[in-house]
């Protein structure tokens, strides 16, 4: 366990020597921010509130979905190119899990983005909109949710990462995917706009769980739907961690036989 | 001097051609993954306004031409120059070296040395889209303005990618950067007013990728027009005087990150 | 113009951002930036006859791919008079790339996916040769490096040995007067390394290009240059004819042997004793005085051997001697 606390600190240190990376990021988002502030009021056409969203919890919730798809790191990338040079062989001789140091070295990466980029963020849409009821008591279990949503978007990016082992780029299926959270993941509109049985669909499908859910209940909780969340949240992880490391078993076994 | 440039640019895209043939099933992949992809956003607006028919005037109508616009002028860029994208790694990797070693201006041959193959996808689902939504007559507009799009989009890379020669990692920023300008210039225009509008047509001139061209398409304007050529021409000028600038700083060696 | 390259007084710092170690030192680094200046290249001089080939050594951090990144034109020189076929490579640096070929070992030009000739005929392109020509010129030098057989398999499925053929056919299909080999045997097995010298030895000499060489190789250099410049610590240490320094030093050999008795001493002309334990020891023989063959002869008589290897100086001891005499 320890040396995996290492390996995030590493990348800690290492991130912050490209600390304006985060900063750029945080700037991106801001626009974006800014952007939906125009989409939605010319959306709302002066109506207060629409599906159970007021402006102000919609630019909120959309903080926090944002936050939560930009915080990325190059996993992707650089397992992709592991596969591709072969290198992942060179990684089996090491005593850590191969998906363990990805782990570490993502889940690390993708919290300190997200802190960053909502801290950042949060003033300007607190003097954009305003500020929305949050009770405090409910602040640290959506942050457990938020956690899961990360462990879960970790997951499922690499299972599309672990493919290049079969394929020869895998870009094109992350930008699939980065769409997909985009649209019924619920990053740019919370479910709720979709007609009735897109909304019903999406509700279903793991993606959700990785944007739409933690930020629904940033914005308004309910102890219910937390726990009934939570419980999908690490079913959805378990399920793709396990997919992860058959894929990844699979592609090894290839990878030994055919010499890389 | 212009009928050689052409002509290298030309003799790149045959070489870039021949490797796409030679990976078939990765260039179909690819650029039939990006179609998908395009769909998919499409699918996702046509939710968007059905939901809310009118945005400040503009409907489903515009926001298709809208698309068809960036996709096409994004996929040319990434058809023609293909390393657009990836300037900051370039620089970063060291490979700089090589094309300086050859009798050929730096900038064009890194760019060109590339050609995407998903970027095929968006320039055929852009030109199909645009055959679709655009009258014949407004054709030739249309191309013209995607031209200058082009220009606007490869000039705003250029500077992006060029902060490699100046900031420590430029790669994570550059590429959000870029993907944050595809990304606004992929929404409704018509929503901004005011401010934000204004920022759109001058520091981030996303609103003269997709914004105005679709707006002139609509209700020629000459205005419109020449302050389009202008903004294509003063991020162009702008790009190379960044880019240049930064190359004899590397030279010089000043770079953090030089490999000696 | 009788010299190719003429180098004098050439001078190249460089500043290195400084860090401490550790979390703090991470933090630390944010906000206030340290930097160490590390001198590259100090004072460096010599110059390259046409058509010589010079042997261009020293070990890692030396200098000498600063020196000749600057030679090239990629690296800007802090101070020093360059001139490159009687162009400064700072001002001048496409119309010398016309003039110049370069071949970095470890930085391949080739494209990996495509069969050599697509490399080739854009090369062709890119340094605007006159399509006849460039058939001709082609076709000499595919029969010069016997790639014939290659020219349509992708570069990927190539041996390391093909592969460096090709790169170097590359760097020559516009007949440069200059060609810069940057580790061009690494890698390559002995066979190919063989092969690889033969070709620049009949390279230079039917095409009189000049040649500057570096290699860890310290055979590259014995079997090439009659001229070897040594570099270390971004100073010349040593700049003179070859056979001056094979007599002084390359051809020392380092016997090591490993006995199944007691290993009592060895007494011979031309052998030195570098260590020894009671049943190994390390021997520096002087094969200008004694063979390899009557040394192995006289230890096999006395005692009787379990192991052998024997080895070159390396060129770090070689260096050190020379930078110890100076």
């Amino acid at each position: 366990m320890k040396k995996y606390f290492e390996i995030g600190k590493i990348n800690l240190m290492n991130n912050l020597a490209y600390s304006s990376e985060f900063f750029l990021k945080s700037l991106f988002i801001l626009v974006i921010l800014f952007i939906f502030v125009n989409i939605w009021k010319a959306a709302y056409a002066g109506k207060e509130i629409i599906d159970g969203f007021t402006i102000a919890m919609i630019i909120w919730y959309m903080l926090m979905t944002e936050s939560i798809v930009t915080s990325g790191s190059t996993v992707i990338r650089e397992v992709n190119a592991d596969i591709q040079s072969g290198g992942v062989a060179y990684q089996l001789n090491k005593p850590y899990s191969y998906i363990g140091y990805y782990f570490a070295k993502s889940v690390t990466y993708k919290l300190i983005s997200l802190v960053i980029t909502f801290g950042i963020g949060a003033i300007l849409v607190y003097l954009l909109v305003g500020g929305i009821k949050v009770s405090l008591l409910s602040i640290p279990l959506i942050l457990v949710s938020v956690i899961l949503a990360l462990i879960l978007d970790f997951f499922m990016l690499l299972c599309i990462a672990l493919v290049a082992f079969w394929f020869e780029d895998t870009t094109s299926l992350r930008w699939i995917y980065d769409k997909i959270l985009f649209t019924i993941g619920g990053m740019l509109v919370p479910l709720e706009i979709f007609p009735a049985w897109l909304e019903k669909i999406s509700a279903v499908l793991p993606f959700s769980f990785a944007v739409y859910q933690p930020a629904k209940l940033f914005v308004s909780f309910s102890m219910a739907r937390f726990l009934e969340v939570t419980v999908i949240q690490i079913a959805y992880i378990l399920l793709f961690a396990i997919i992860a490391t058959l894929i990844y078993k699979k592609g090894i076994g290839r990878v030994t036989i055919n010499g890389g | 001097m212009a009928v050689k440039f052409f002509k290298f640019i030309w003799e790149y895209f045959k070489i870039n051609l021949q490797s796409a043939m030679e990976y078939r099933a990765n260039f179909l992949t690819q650029s039939v993954f990006m179609i998908l992809n395009d769909v998919i956003w499409l699918i996702f607006w046509m939710i968007f306004f059905a939901k809310f028919p009118v945005l400040n005037a503009w409907g489903i109508k515009e926001m298709m031409i809208m698309m068809a616009t960036i996709t096409f002028s994004w996929g040319l860029v990434g058809i023609f120059f293909g390393n657009f994208r990836y300037l900051a790694e370039v620089i970063r990797e060291g490979q700089l070296d090589f094309y300086l070693t050859l009798p050929k201006e730096e900038l064009t041959h890194i760019l060109v040395s590339k050609s995407k193959f998903d970027a095929f996808g968006d320039a055929f689902f852009g030109l199909t889209l645009a055959l679709i939504t655009i009258p014949l007559i407004k054709l030739p507009l249309f191309f013209f303005l995607v031209f200058n799009s082009c220009i606007i989009i490869l000039g705003f890379a250029i500077i992006l990618g060029s902060l490699s020669f100046y900031i420590g990692s430029a790669v994570e920023a550059s590429s959000q950067g870029l993907m944050g300008v595809l990304s606004i210039a992929s929404y409704p225009f018509s929503a901004f007013s005011g401010y934000t509008k204004f920022i759109l047509l001058t520091l981030i001139p996303a609103g003269f990728i997709t914004g105005i061209p679709v707006e002139i398409i609509r209700s020629f304007n000459w205005m419109q027009i020449i302050y389009m050529m202008l903004c294509a021409a003063i991020i162009f000028s702008l790009a190379i005087i960044v880019f240049k600038k930064g190359i004899k700083k590397y030279e010089s060696g000043n770079l953090i990150n030089v490999r000696i | 113009m009788e010299n190719a390259i003429e180098l004098k007084n050439l001078v190249k710092r460089f500043k290195t951002k400084q860090k401490e170690a550790g979390l703090a030192g991470s933090f630390k680094s944010l906000f206030k930036s340290k930097y160490k200046e590390l001198i590259a290249v100090d004072n460096v001089s010599f110059n390259l006859k046409k058509g010589e080939i010079v042997g261009f050594i020293g070990p890692n951090g030396a200098g000498k791919s600063t020196t000749i990144k600057i030679l090239a034109g990629i690296l800007f020189p802090d101070s020093g008079d360059i001139s490159v076929l009687g162009m400064n490579p700072q001002k001048d640096r496409k119309k010398l790339a016309f003039k110049i070929g370069c071949v970095f070992g470890q930085k391949p030009q080739l494209w990996y996916h495509l069969p050599a000739i697509d490399t080739f005929n854009l090369f062709s392109k890119i340094y605007e040769l006159d399509d006849e020509e460039y058939k001709k010129r082609l076709d000499s030098l595919v029969k010069m490096f016997e790639v014939e057989e290659i020219l349509n398999t992708p570069v990927r499925k190539l041996s390391l040995g093909q592969r460096m053929r090709c790169e170097i056919v590359a760097s020559m299909l516009h007949k440069p007067e200059i060609l810069f080999l940057d580790e061009p045997t690494i890698g390559l097995d002995i066979v190919a390394k063989q092969k690889i010298r033969e070709l620049i030895m009949d390279l230079n000499k039917k095409e009189k290009v000049t040649i500057l060489l570096t290699s860890h190789d310290t055979q590259d250099i014995e079997h090439l240059c009659e001229r070897i410049i040594i570099i270390n610590h971004g100073r010349v240490v040593y700049d003179g004819s070859i056979e001056k320094l094979q007599k002084d030093y390359l051809s020392n050999k380092i016997v090591s042997v490993k006995f199944s008795s007691e290993f009592k001493g060895l007494d011979m002309l031309g052998i030195r004793t570098i260590s020894s334990n009671k049943y190994s020891a390390d021997f520096e023989i002087k094969t200008e005085k004694i063979s390899i063959q009557k040394f192995i002869d006289s230890l096999i008589k006395k005692y009787d051997i379990i192991d052998i290897n024997i080895a070159g100086t390396p060129i770090e001891e070689v260096i050190t001697k020379i930078y110890g005499e100076k």
